[in-house]
This record gives structure tokens, C-alpha cells and sequence, in this order.
């Protein structure tokens, strides 16, 4: 049975007037403002041909991240619609594509990843020592995370090895 | 190559038809339906009163200008009387069945729900389903029914008329064209007009293109104009002639274009020894 | 080989790449039939209407009005990779200034030269 398609756009939100502010957006919003860029560049070609499909699967109101999904004969449309963007609910903003994704969970991981690797940035914007503590542990814990998780894996490479060698002798 | 046809003229105004005849063949077209509209299928009233009458639209007259015009390029327009059903739920449709909904050439249906949708897809006996593109679909179009339906060999109608007058209609039309399309992989799909204003109509090479926008492959879109009206018509002749080669048809009822069946009749003694060879070959299996 | 077959004597081309343009014979009509196009409101009007269909994008490829002829045909050009959307376009299009109107495309091929008659409609002078 053939399956419909999609593809998930893992975007983040940014506002040029500042980056940490609590901002009153909602999903709908977003989808909006995505649907009247699309109409804009694509017409109603654009719109007839996304509209079952475009859809806003995720946002985060704290990290500005959103997932918007829609169908893969015509995800280009969309990416191009997504560039367009240019205000967001009331706000001024843009989305800055991160990722593209098949599905909703390829997208998460590298939303995982992409947090990790930007702590440190965090740790750059601290005022208090506290703060910069709180940074700091998050970090730890993310480190080691990812070495429980290395651990792991090399465990399992370890012990297949052994399983293989074992099936050798 | 199969003649163009337009199945769905809306207008019922002699005066607007004539009009788009006119039109229509100067476009191209050869076969041309007019549609009636019926909103409910409820039948008799309660104290016989026809709640809605169905007649047949009257034949429209051509003006000389297009009879000229035909006569000089030797092409023929039939005019086909159509039948559409807004079907809401799923009683009432035993009036499918009366003699004066029969006395249409064609039949269709709008399905509006889902129940009306799979009704229509199983069992009913008309041609054509019709879906309301101009909103949002109220429920999924199923591939297994629809591959029912076309197993059965019903048409599925794109009315590109909506979308030639207003810009949101033309969205929810190319948005459920190509849901359309991709369930039922461009089969069975036949674009037409719907139109109510002579300006609305398009030329079937027009639509030919416009197919490609909807999802169809260019054969495929070309067909819908040509060869599935076709089918569509000969699905409604098979329809009244019910499961059967032969259709017996009194002399006297013949229409004036068969008359020369008649006229290229055998004498009667031939008759006999036709019979004869029909039924040797059957004596000859049993013998061997 | 006689003397006169070299008389008519001809250069075929054959060209097998993908034609870079199409060219679509239409006209502008409109519902009452009294208004007049003039070749720069022929070009807005065929903009307007790949805006309302394609948006930006689709207006962006370039369209040319090549001729305008005064019975109303104009001959126009368009990149292949642009041609079923301009046509689609042309087919979606019903209203200028809120007048309804049609675009009814009589023709169209990848070269200019077929144009230059019909074999699917013949037209007599009597008759229109």
C-alpha cells in the first residue's frame, strides 16, 4: 500500500529585534504567515496543491522552533515559502531553515543535537554566576549523556564482536 | 479519435444555452449534456403532490450561424439530457430507479458524506460522481472505493467552471483535483465545465492542459475531455440496457436516425437458413 | 535526377534538442466585446493573471508579447519550461476589472513557423 509522503522543515523562528523574549506566538499564527508567503510566491497553484497537507506539527514557544510539515511531490514549494516569510503573528521575524527531515522523529534528533552543540553559546550569554553554574551542570549532564551513550554503543560493538568471534572458532 | 464532450452545462436558460452552444462548438465540442439540478431525492408528498417535478430540458434550438458553421465543417452536436443528484443521505434513492429519472441519458451523483459517498461508489447504478471541489471535502476520499467504482466503470467529474470565477474556489478545486487524481491514479476522471455563462467555457485543448495541473498525465488529461465522456456514455446506454448484448427496440419506437435498419431488412424467406447456420455449430460440438 | 527537382531544391533542419520556446496563438475576448486591447495591457493583463494562478514565481519567467494583430490575435513566447503554466494560467483566467473575459488560445507550437496556418479550424472569410 502506497503511503502518503511528507516532508518536516525543522525551522527556527528568529526575531532581528533581540533573540531572548518571551513572544505570545501560536501555531496558527505561524501557519498563516506561512500559507500568505506561499500564496505570494505561488499563487493559488501554490496554496491548491499544499493546502491538505501544510500543517505546523511542532512549536516550541521558549526556543522559537518550529516543525512544519508538508507533502513531498511539492516540498520545494514550501521551502521557497518558508524563506518568504517575513512577519509572524505581529511581530517582525524570519524562519532560518535548520534541518529536512522524512519524519517528525529525524527531525527531533537533530533538534537534540542542535541544542547540544549551541549550550555553549548559552553559557556566553549568562549575567549571574548562577546562571552560568546552571550552564554548566546542563552541560555536564549533556556530556554525559552522550558518553553513557558512546559507552553503550561501544558495549554492543564489543559484545557482537564477541558473539562473532565466537561463531568463528 | 474519440469526439470532445462537455457533461455538465448548469445553465437552463434557453436564451444562456443557446449562447454557449454556440460557444461550445465553435470550441470544439460534439457532445454537449445539459444538466438538471436536484437538490433533494424525496419523492411524492404526502397527499400526492409532486414536491419536485423533474422534467426533461427541452431540445435547444441551434441559430443558423452555428448550423452554417457545422454544415461546413461536416460535424454533428448531440445534446444529452443529464441528471444530477445532490445526495445527502442515503434514502431516497430508490427515486434513482423511477421511470422519470431513467428517462435522463445521464445519471450522477454529488455525494456529500461519506455514507452517501460509499453508497454511491457500491451499489448505485448511475454514471457519474460528482464532488463538490469548491470546499474543503468533508471526508477522505477511500482508494478501495473508488477502485470499486471504477471497476464498475463510473466517472469521477473535475468542474473547472468554479475555478475560472473566484480565487478561493480555484484553490479547494486544484487542491481536491489532485487528491482526486492520486487516489484514483487518473483513471476514470472526466473534466467539465459546470458552467452557467458562455464565457466560462474553455477549449478541450485547454483542458487538456489544465489536466496536468490537476495531477494528470497528458494522455490521461486528454482522455478526460475524449475518451472517458465516451465511456461515460456508453456506461449510460449499457446502464438502461441492463446486463445484455441485444436490445430489443419495437419498429415503431425506432428514432428517426435507425431508421435504415428497417428499411435494410431481409426478406423473410432468408430468415430460416440464417437460423439454421446459428445453429449448426453447437450440433457439431456434440458430436465430436 | 531531372533538372527540375533541383529547381525545388530545399535545406532541411532537423533540430532534436528540447525547443527553448513555444509559441501560443490566443486572443483576448471579453464578455460584451467592447473593449479594445493595446499590446501593453494585453502584457498586464497576461501577468495579472500568471500572479493570480503561480504568484511571483511564475510571473518572474518571461513572457512576450511578439505581435498583436488588429483583429486581436497576438502571438506570444515563453520559455517550454513555462509553457503549461502560462497556458494553464491563460485557461484559469476569467476576470479583468472585474469584467469577465476569456483568453481563447488558438494555437500553439514550439516554432513560430507552424503557426502561420491552422489545420484544426478552417476559417472562411464569409463567415465571420
Amino acid at each position: 500500500m502506497v503511503r502518503l509522503k511528507h516532508r518536516y522543515f525543522l525551522a527556527e523562528i528568529i526575531f532581528p529585534d533581540g533573540r531572548r523574549l518571551q513572544r505570545n506566538i501560536k501555531s496558527n499564527d505561524v501557519y498563516f504567515s506561512v500559507r500568505e508567503a506561499l500564496h505570494a510566491a505561488y499563487g493559488d497553484y501554490g496554496i491548491g496543491v499544499l493546502k491538505s497537507s501544510l500543517m505546523v506539527k511542532y512549536l516550541n514557544k521558549d526556543t522559537h522552533m518550529v516543525i512544519v510539515r508538508a507533502k513531498r511531490d511539492f516540498y520545494r514549494l514550501a521551502q521557497a515559502a518558508l524563506t518568504f516569510v517575513k512577519k509572524i503573528g505581529e511581530h517582525d521575524a524570519f524562519l532560518n531553515t535548520l534541518h529536512i527531515g522524512g519524519t517528525i522523529r529525524a527531525c527531533q534528533k537533530f533538534l537534540i543535537r542542535h541544542h547540544r552543540q549551541h549550550l555553549p553559546l548559552l553559557y556566553q550569554e549568562c549575567d549571574t554566576q548562577e546562571e552560568r553554574d546552571n550552564v554548566q551542570l546542563m552541560l555536564l549532564s549533556s556530556c554525559v549523556d552522550m558518553e553513557t551513550f558512546s559507552k553503550k554503543t561501544e558495549e554492543k560493538e564489543r559484545s557482537l564482536s564477541e558473539i562473532a568471534g565466537e561463531s568463528l572458532t | 479519435m474519440a469526439a470532445f464532450a462537455d457533461l455538465h452545462v448548469a445553465s437552463t436558460d434557453q436564451q444562456v444555452l443557446q449562447d454557449v452552444f454556440q460557444t461550445a462548438i465553435k470550441l470544439g465540442f460534439d457532445w454537449l449534456a445539459v444538466n438538471t439540478f436536484l437538490t433533494d431525492l424525496k419523492g411524492k408528498g404526502k397527499k400526492g403532490q409532486q414536491q419536485n417535478q423533474i422534467c426533461q430540458p427541452e431540445p435547444v434550438e441551434l441559430t443558423d450561424q452555428t448550423r452554417q458553421l457545422l454544415k461546413v465543417e461536416g460535424r454533428k452536436v448531440r445534446q444529452i439530457s443529464r441528471l444530477t443528484a445532490l445526495l445527502d443521505d442515503t434514502t431516497n434513492t430508490h427515486k434513482l430507479v423511477s421511470p422519470e429519472v431513467q428517462a435522463f441519458d445521464l445519471l450522477a451523483v454529488q455525494p456529500t458524506n461519506e455514507a452517501a459517498f460509499k453508497l454511491a461508489c457500491c451499489t448505485l447504478e448511475v454514471d457519474i460522481i460528482v464532488l463538490n471541489m469548491t470546499e474543503k471535502l468533508s471526508f477522505y476520499i477511500k482508494r478501495p472505493l473508488v477502485n470499486l467504482a471504477i471497476e464498475r466503470g463510473m466517472h469521477f467529474e473535475i468542474l473547472y467552471s468554479p475555478a475560472v470565477r473566484d480565487s478561493t474556489f480555484r484553490q479547494n478545486t486544484i487542491s481536491n483535483a489532485l487528491q482526486l487524481t492520486s487516489v484514483c491514479k487518473g483513471k476514470n476522471v472526466i473534466v467539465s465545465s459546470g458552467c452557467e455563462k458562455a464565457i466560462e467555457l474553455r477549449g478541450p485543448y485547454d483542458l487538456s492542459n489544465l489536466g496536468l495541473l490537476f495531477g494528470l498525465s497528458s494522455p490521461q488529461s486528454k482522455n478526460a475531455v475524449s475518451k472517458n465522456c465516451r465511456a461515460v456514455l456508453k456506461h449510460a446506454e449499457a446502464r438502461k440496457m441492463m446486463k445484455s448484448v441485444v436490445g430489443v427496440v419495437k419498429s415503431s419506437q425506432l428514432s428517426p436516425g435507425d431508421q435504415w435498419i428497417l428499411d435494410s431488412k431481409r426478406p423473410l424467406s432468408a430468415l430460416p437458413q440464417t437460423t439454421q447456420e446459428i445453429e449448426q455449430p453447437p450440433a457439431k460440438k456434440g458430436k465430436t | 535526377m531531372t533538372g527540375d527537382s533541383e529547381k525545388h531544391s530545399y535545406l532541411r533542419q532537423v533540430d532534436k534538442s528540447p525547443a527553448p520556446y513555444f509559441y501560443i496563438k490566443t486572443s483576448l475576448e471579453y464578455e460584451g466585446r467592447g473593449l479594445e486591447t493595446d499590446s501593453l495591457q494585453l502584457k498586464h493583463v497576461i501577468m495579472q493573471s500568471m500572479t493570480e494562478v503561480f504568484g511571483q514565481v511564475g510571473a518572474s519567467d518571461t513572457v512576450d508579447v511578439l505581435k498583436l494583430s488588429a483583429s486581436g490575435e497576438a502571438l506570444l513566447r515563453v520559455p517550454s519550461r513555462s509553457f503549461v503554466k502560462l497556458w494553464g494560467a491563460l485557461t484559469l483566467f476569467g476576470k479583468y476589472n472585474g469584467l469577465p473575459c476569456v483568453f481563447r488560445v488558438q494555437q500553439v507550437s514550439s516554432s513560430l513557423m507552424s503557426l502561420s496556418c491552422n489545420s484544426r479550424t478552417w476559417d472562411i472569410p464569409a463567415m465571420s
